[in-house]
């Protein structure tokens, strides 16, 4: 005799408990700390590069700054999210979780919650790092801007430089970019959390999503070459990449920022939605197989 | 109603080259509710692909499992169940506290009552001592036992234990034995998968005996264990004659004597008295007779 049996609801409770322990999981990882503070060098190291001139260091900082921001971003959301299921299977601490009344979904967007979270942080660290070191640097090329333009012959005041590099050090398009770095790297994990439901090592896992980084970056080019190709089978092809591969250069805002261009919050917006999209149905597909895997 | 209940539970594997490998054939079998049920059998029998079909871990490729009249497909059936995997492997960074707590609130546990219940079920398994040690510094024995007060956290009515003693040296192997006992005296509902036969004759009630994914046999541990054409005596105090006496009177009596000796103990019962006796400093003892506080496990 069947009882008529409640409903067990969705819960965030559940995401949030498991979500928060596979934050201190990759916490407590080497490679983590050893991605992190690796990123946090570059970004510092930065400065010691540059022998520019003021505005041009300042230049130089943003687009080498951003672009390990990104670099380093997306490193730990595929190599942190490729082992976050294998190791649970391996391990089998999956076993008691999945007997206890948590639905899978919950499961593995706490997983997703989890690694999300502590990318906005280790992204919140290094804009710190990157922040921290325009000020210094704004602050000294400002006293030496303040020296050369009171000496006898400058050809520029002191105001017309200061106001060339508060330009470039107080400028919010910084912000906007550091932003859309973050959720670049969330598409990365998505991708990577989607490939391990059904990868059978961590290997093919980071390869693969590589791969997926690396055809997101090259594939609005592509798509440009291939508008005057004649070739249906080149233009399909592009198509179908386009399809399933998110162009992942529109992320990119480093050069506009560099260059000191007005970036619309609008595009800033719709590039987030776009994201947001295909990390959603990364996500979706990552559940739907989730749902069916044998563990 | 039962606390567990298959009708013709079947699941088929794909192994290399897509053949299909029978892990269930069919089964059916329930577990009443307050009883100890050993499931048996030798490795690769079906054990834990029925543990993982009843925890709707697995799919089943035929056939259905209910727990208390709930559907395993549901996952709210679950709040009845706690389960110990076999070699246990928790989050290594985290402490004894902590993973009974992170259990709790997947249950959806929180604050005073939780604390105390993570409390209550660290004394339980007598690791009170060792609640805020990493699992990482953990032996196997400590292991097994905080993954039975996880499997407790949320008062289920069931416990699946799979192999609760599997690489636990034999002191560790009788404290879950006790353990087990214990929660069999709270009223829990026990299904045991092990393949030592031994500390299985000592828990359970009823036993099923898996084959190649088949049920062999099942049934009351002491029917299926008594010799009912055969009767055993152990005395102490006859000298020479009047065993002989003994003898003769079997005979007078039309019976015929199969086996005398000396009893022996088992070896699980001389390495704990030698143990126990090494910790008391005193010296390890060279009669082998069995103790009188350890359970028995008499053999036909």
């Amino acid at each position: 005799m069947k009882t008529s049996t409640p409903r067990l609801g969705f819960s965030f409770g559940r995401l949030w408990t498991i979500g928060r322990n596979t934050m201190t999981e990759v916490i407590r990882q080497k490679f983590f700390y050893i991605l992190l503070v690796f990123g946090l060098v570059v970004i510092a190291s930065s400065r010691f590069f540059a022998q520019f001139s003021s505005v041009e260091q300042i230049k130089f900082i943003k687009d080498f700054s951003l672009a390990a921001m990104t670099v380093f971003g997306a490193l730990i959301a595929m190599v942190g999210t490729a082992e976050l299921l294998p190791l649970e299977l391996e391990n089998r601490t999956i076993y008691p979780i999945l007997a206890k009344p948590v639905h899978r979904t919950e499961f593995l967007l706490g997983k997703f919650a989890g690694m999300a979270m502590l990318l906005l942080l280790t992204i919140l660290l290094m804009s710190l790092i990157f922040e921290g070191l325009l000020l210094s640097t704004e602050h000294q090329l400002l006293a030496s801007a303040a020296a050369s333009a009171s000496a006898p012959g400058a050809e520029v005041s002191a105001q017309e430089i200061a106001d060339q590099i508060l330009h470039q050090t107080r400028d919010p398009a910084l912000l906007k970019a550091i932003f859309l770095i973050g959720i670049k790297a969330l598409i990365v994990c998505a991708i990577s959390l989607l490939i391990s439901t059904f990868a059978t090592s961590v290997i093919f896992n980071v390869i693969s999503s590589v791969i997926i980084y690396i055809c997101g970056h090259l594939e609005a080019g592509a798509r440009q070459a291939s508008l005057g190709d004649q070739s249906p089978i080149v233009r399909g092809l592009m198509l179908v990449v386009a399809f399933f591969v998110p162009d992942l250069s529109a992320f990119n805002l480093a050069d506009a920022v560099v260059l000191g261009q007005h970036i619309p919050l609008r595009l800033v917006a719709n590039t987030a939605a776009y994201g947001i999209f295909y990390a959603a149905i990364a996500l979706a597909l990552a559940i739907l197989i989730f749902q069916e895997k044998e563990i | 109603m039962h606390a567990i209940a298959t009708r013709s539970l079947t699941k088929h594997f794909r192994s290399t080259w897509r053949r299909r490998v029978v892990g269930l054939d069919h089964l059916n079998f329930a577990v009443r509710e307050n009883e100890v049920y050993g499931l048996l059998g030798p490795n690769g029998s079906g054990k834990s692909t029925t543990l993982k079909l009843i925890l709707g871990l697995y799919q089943p490729s035929e056939g259905e499992a209910d727990i208390f009249g709930m559907s395993v497909e549901r996952t709210v059936s679950r709040t009845s169940v706690g389960y110990l995997p076999e070699n246990p492997y928790f989050y290594r960074y985290l402490t004894g506290a902590e993973t009974v707590r992170f259990f709790g609130r997947l249950c959806g546990m929180r604050g005073r009552r939780l604390e105390e219940k993570v409390s209550e079920l660290l004394a339980l398994v007598g690791l009170e001592a060792h609640r805020d040690r990493r699992l990482a510094g953990y032996s196997k024995g400590m292991l097994q036992r905080i993954g039975l007060a996880q499997a407790l956290v949320h008062e289920p009515r069931l416990l699946l234990l799979d192999e609760p003693t599997a690489g636990v040296d034999p002191i560790g192997s009788i404290e879950i034995r006790d353990l087990i006992l214990k929660l069999r005296g709270m009223g829990k509902t026990i299904l045991l998968c092990s393949h030592l036969l031994d500390q299985v004759q000592d828990v359970c009630d009823r036993i099923g005996i898996l084959h190649y994914g088949k049920m062999i046999l099942e049934g009351d541990v002491k029917g299926l264990l008594a010799r009912k054409d055969q009767f055993q005596f152990t005395c102490e105090g006859l000298d020479d004659p009047a065993r002989a006496r003994v003898r003769e009177a079997i005979r007078a009596a039309g019976g015929r004597l199969i086996s005398e000796g000396n009893p022996a103990t088992t070896l699980e019962h001389l390495f704990l008295q030698s143990v126990r006796s090494a910790d008391r400093g005193k010296a390890a003892p060279s009669g082998a007779t069995r103790p009188v506080d350890l359970p028995t496990a008499e053999r036909p």
